[in-house]
């Protein structure tokens, strides 16, 4: 089964971001999204590595341990980065795979942010991409 | 990231920052966890490493329910206190104590130094006009103390002849003469359930080694130049490139002998060595390391030379197949079961993990490089990559 490890930017635009990994991302950008309407806005993952599930669930161990500080301290919010910019995260997350020699791999940027729309696209192409 | 600047404070599941806490006082940062306080980071902020008990005090505070905290007590006055007393004063009584174990009295006595003495504990108690010391911790102790011939025996010791009646019947005992054994019996057996069972707190490995370090043990200083060496760091939680949390293993790790039976060290050194070079950004995976340096010297004992391109290519090998540490010895192992259960593998199945990863590193050079020949494989199975489904999605 194959995961994914996301970032979620703040949807008001606060330089926090959301990171978390989901095997089932139709179910959490609607979860995320609901909560505004659609013409204002919509709900995307910024950046997005996939892989098999254990090696993007050791990721996700990993990055929670690293960004523990900075981890939004309240009830329920604990996968809230603060002052981290998606940029910021992206360079910082590379780095840490490359050194953790992490089977995983980033979708490409013409296939970002991921979003309900174009998941059916990212699907396919993950799917091909793991036969390779 | 500094593994010293984590003041993330943890409770009951909920996370409560630290950081405003202590960025006033402190600059250099340290772990506050409900498990341990990293005291030894803590003490570079004192220019003499002391730390006053009231600073810790205050940090525990931060972890410590409130209603815990009790109005001041003076204890001089009715307490428990510190007695000498006569070797023909004091007694056991079975109720409140376990068996004497000669074998452990013998330990003890072996590695005895007077200057590390626990203090017993007791209970003072008259019964049919004699006063008796009833000891309730520290029988071996003392057994040992008598031993060594001391001529009186240091107690710390409450009077149960002083106990007011009150607390007895609070504790439901009556206040007779019987009674008042009764209850002194039932504070003695609580007393020592409590020290000896509930709220004993072991001496994990990591306060071991570091104990060992800062005073100079010699070994432990030969293991923890070899984990330097290497840029590896003892610690207590992992997380932090490097970081170094299984100390025992390490110690097992550093035994390893070649077949003359010397040369500890070489074979964790390696092993190390491997890993930081490797995985440069994680911490160090107990079985990775520990396999690597069992297999190091199951080759030097069967006589094989495993080169340096040895190493490059059996690395090469697991990050293609697997990627990082953890995923590499969780998916030898998930492999290794898989042939179990099909009955696929030959061999001795193996009863430690150490060596089912060690067989599989062995078994996967073979089948896919096979440059040079390998020490033998106990367990022989087609190591293969196995799909997992991972953990449950969260809601």
């Amino acid at each position: 089964m194959k995961k994914m490890f996301y970032v979620f930017p703040d949807p008001m635009g606060d330089t926090m971001c959301k990171i978390g990994i989901t095997g089932n991302a139709r179910m959490r950008l609607s979860v995320y999204g609901m909560s505004y309407s659609n013409r204002k806005y919509q709900a995307r993952f910024q950046m997005v590595y996939w892989g098999s599930a254990k090696a993007i669930e050791s990721l996700e161990t990993v990055l929670k341990t690293r960004y523990d500080e900075h981890i939004e301290p309240s009830e329920g919010r604990t996968e809230w980065i603060r002052e981290h910019t998606v940029e910021q995260l992206e360079k910082d997350i590379d780095a840490v795979i490359d050194g953790h020699k992490f089977k995983v791999y980033k979708l490409p940027l013409d296939l970002l942010p991921l979003t309900l729309d174009n998941l059916a696209t990212v699907k396919q192409y993950i799917e091909e991409s793991s036969k390779k | 990231m500094n593994n010293n600047t984590q003041t993330t404070l943890t409770r009951a599941g909920r996370k409560y920052s630290g950081q405003n806490l202590l960025s006033k006082k402190y600059k250099i940062k340290f772990d506050i966890k409900p498990d341990a306080i990293d005291l030894r980071t803590m003490a570079e902020n004192y220019p003499n490493g002391i730390i006053p008990l009231e600073d810790i005090h205050q940090l525990l505070l931060t972890q410590i329910p409130p209603q815990l905290q009790k109005a001041g007590w003076d204890p001089r006055h009715g307490g428990p206190h510190f007695e000498w007393v006569d070797w023909n004063q004091l007694a056991l009584d079975p109720t409140f104590q376990r068996d004497a174990a000669p074998t452990h009295i013998s330990k003890i006595n072996r590695e005895f130094v007077h200057s590390a003495v626990i203090v017993p504990c007791a209970i003072r108690m008259t019964v049919d006009g004699h006063t008796w010391y009833f000891v309730w911790d520290g029988h071996h102790t003392i057994q040992v103390l008598k031993l060594q011939n001391y001529t009186h025996f240091p107690v710390w010791c409450v009077d149960m002849d002083k106990v007011s009646d009150e607390e007895i019947k609070k504790a439901g005992f009556d206040t007779t003469v019987e009674g008042r054994i009764r209850y002194g019996k039932w504070r003695a057996g609580n007393n020592m359930i409590m020290i000896n069972s509930k709220n004993k707190r072991k001496l994990s490995p990591y306060d071991e080694i570091m104990i060992k370090i800062e005073t100079g043990d010699q070994q432990a200083l030969a293991l923890n130049n070899i984990v330097k060496k290497n840029t590896c760091v003892f610690k207590r939680h992992a997380g932090a490139p490097g970081a170094f949390t299984q100390v025992k293993s390490a110690e097992e790790c550093y035994m390893l002998t070649d077949s003359q039976g010397s040369n500890t060290g070489q074979y964790l050194d390696r092993a190390l060595a491997l890993h930081r070079a490797v995985w440069p950004m994680a911490s160090i995976e107990l079985e990775i390391f520990r396999p690597l340096a069992y297999l190091y010297q199951r080759a030097a004992i069967e006589g094989y030379t495993l080169d340096a391109q040895f190493d490059s290519e059996l690395t090469n090998l697991l990050v293609q197949l697997w990627g990082d540490p953890v995923s590499i010895q969780t998916g030898i192992k998930d492999s290794y079961w898989r042939a179990y259960h099909d009955n696929t593998g030959k061999g001795i199945p193996q009863e430690h993990d150490k060596f089912r990863v060690m067989c599989g590193m062995i078994n996967i050079y073979n089948q896919k490089i096979a440059r040079i020949p390998m020490p033998s494989s106990p367990y022989i199975w087609t190591v293969k990559v196995e799909e997992s489904s991972g953990r449950p999605e969260a809601a």
